[in-house]
């Protein structure tokens, strides 16, 4: 702690491990499970949490090639490389490949040091600054992003750990 | 924006603008409803939200009293526990009283002024001071971050709750 990027780089820290926590030894039907016919599963929720973090950072702010890309996690997990997860259908939450959930956190853990690797980097200024989001076709100004980051994630973690209270109960 | 804890503003202001959002045209039913016996109401998940709100900042940070307790909110709303619901048993969640939402969005409303106030009165400095609430130091950048996570996280409730109601676009 001690510079003023410390609230953001906190806010991700404290929300990350807490999924880590929170999706422990869940089992491969507990992480598929949905509590309604529209509602996402928890598998899904952390893949597209993690394609969160890697399309802000990596391909919007930075301006680089998707880590998902990149790094061959379209090839290990077995998906496009198109695919995100916003706007996709409660068939195609359904049908979500049955993937291991330690490979997903494998990507995840990298796409997040990636974020926090892109904070250390960004001097005030940057923050005034507006990226084009091509996915969003929207032009958006850095520091709202960092907010909507912290946001979005913390609001998926929120509803992986509401998910696990309702198959596990108060202290499941 | 100028600065980190512009970046922490934004956050909030997007979290509790999609809150009320997703409570819109919602009725006293659906508000009340439990998904399971050890679930929060929606209801129950605004207030606390409020409460965590107006405790972190204008009490903790700020050092002051929190809005509830000066804006007689307790008399306001009708709703009578002391604390934000943070050690609450299942069945003070299921007790939880009839209120008006409006009541108790007006009373969030009133805790974001101020906790706006009181998070751009800060320097950057003051964002390294530490309290200590009985589990170790903490400081109030932590404390920013911690808010907006917390918060996001009962909305993502809120609106996964909605939506086993009510469906996706519902």
């Amino acid at each position: 702690m001690g510079t003023f990027r410390d609230p953001i780089k906190s806010g991700l820290n404290e929300y990350y491990g807490k999924l880590k926590q929170t999706v422990e030894g869940l089992t491969p039907e507990e992480l598929l499970w949905q509590p309604g016919p529209e509602s996402n599963h928890i598998l899904w929720t952390v893949w597209h949490m993690a394609r969160v973090s890697d399309r802000w950072a990596n391909s919007t702010v930075l301006g680089n090639e998707e880590l998902w890309i990149r790094d061959g996690w379209t090839k290990r997990l077995g998906m496009s490389a198109d695919k995100y997860g916003r706007g996709e259908t409660p068939e195609q939450v359904r049908d979500f490949p049955s993937v291991d959930i330690a490979l997903v956190l494998e990507y995840y853990d990298a796409a997040h040091a990636s974020i926090l690797a892109m904070i250390d980097a960004l001097e005030r200024a940057d923050l005034d600054r507006d990226v084009f989001a091509e996915y969003r076709q929207e032009s958006l100004n850095i520091g709202w992003i960092l907010g909507h980051i912290l946001a979005e994630e913390s609001q998926h973690l929120g509803q992986i750990a509401y998910i696990r209270g309702l198959q596990r109960g108060f202290n499941g | 924006m100028s600065s980190f804890k512009d970046a922490v503003k934004s956050g909030m202001t997007e979290y509790l603008e999609e809150l009320k959002e997703k409570l819109e045209g919602l009725s006293e039913t659906e508000l009340h409803w439990q998904a399971t016996l050890d679930t929060n109401t929606l209801i129950w998940l605004v207030w606390h939200m409020a409460r965590v709100e107006d405790n972190w900042i204008n009490k903790t940070i700020a050092g002051g009293e929190t809005i509830w307790s000066s804006g007689d909110w307790a008399r306001k709303t009708g709703i009578g526990a002391d604390g934000s619901g943070s050690s609450q048993k299942m069945d003070e969640v299921r007790a939880f009283p009839q209120v008006n939402m409006r009541i108790l969005i007006s009373y969030y409303d009133e805790v974001r002024c101020s906790a706006f106030d009181v998070i751009d009165a800060m320097s950057e400095s003051d964002g390294n001071n530490e309290i200590d609430r009985g589990r170790g130091p903490i400081t109030w950048n932590w404390i920013l971050g911690h808010v907006v996570v917390e918060e996001s996280q009962h909305l993502g409730q809120v609106a996964l709750i909605r939506g086993m109601i009510r469906g996706l676009d519902g």
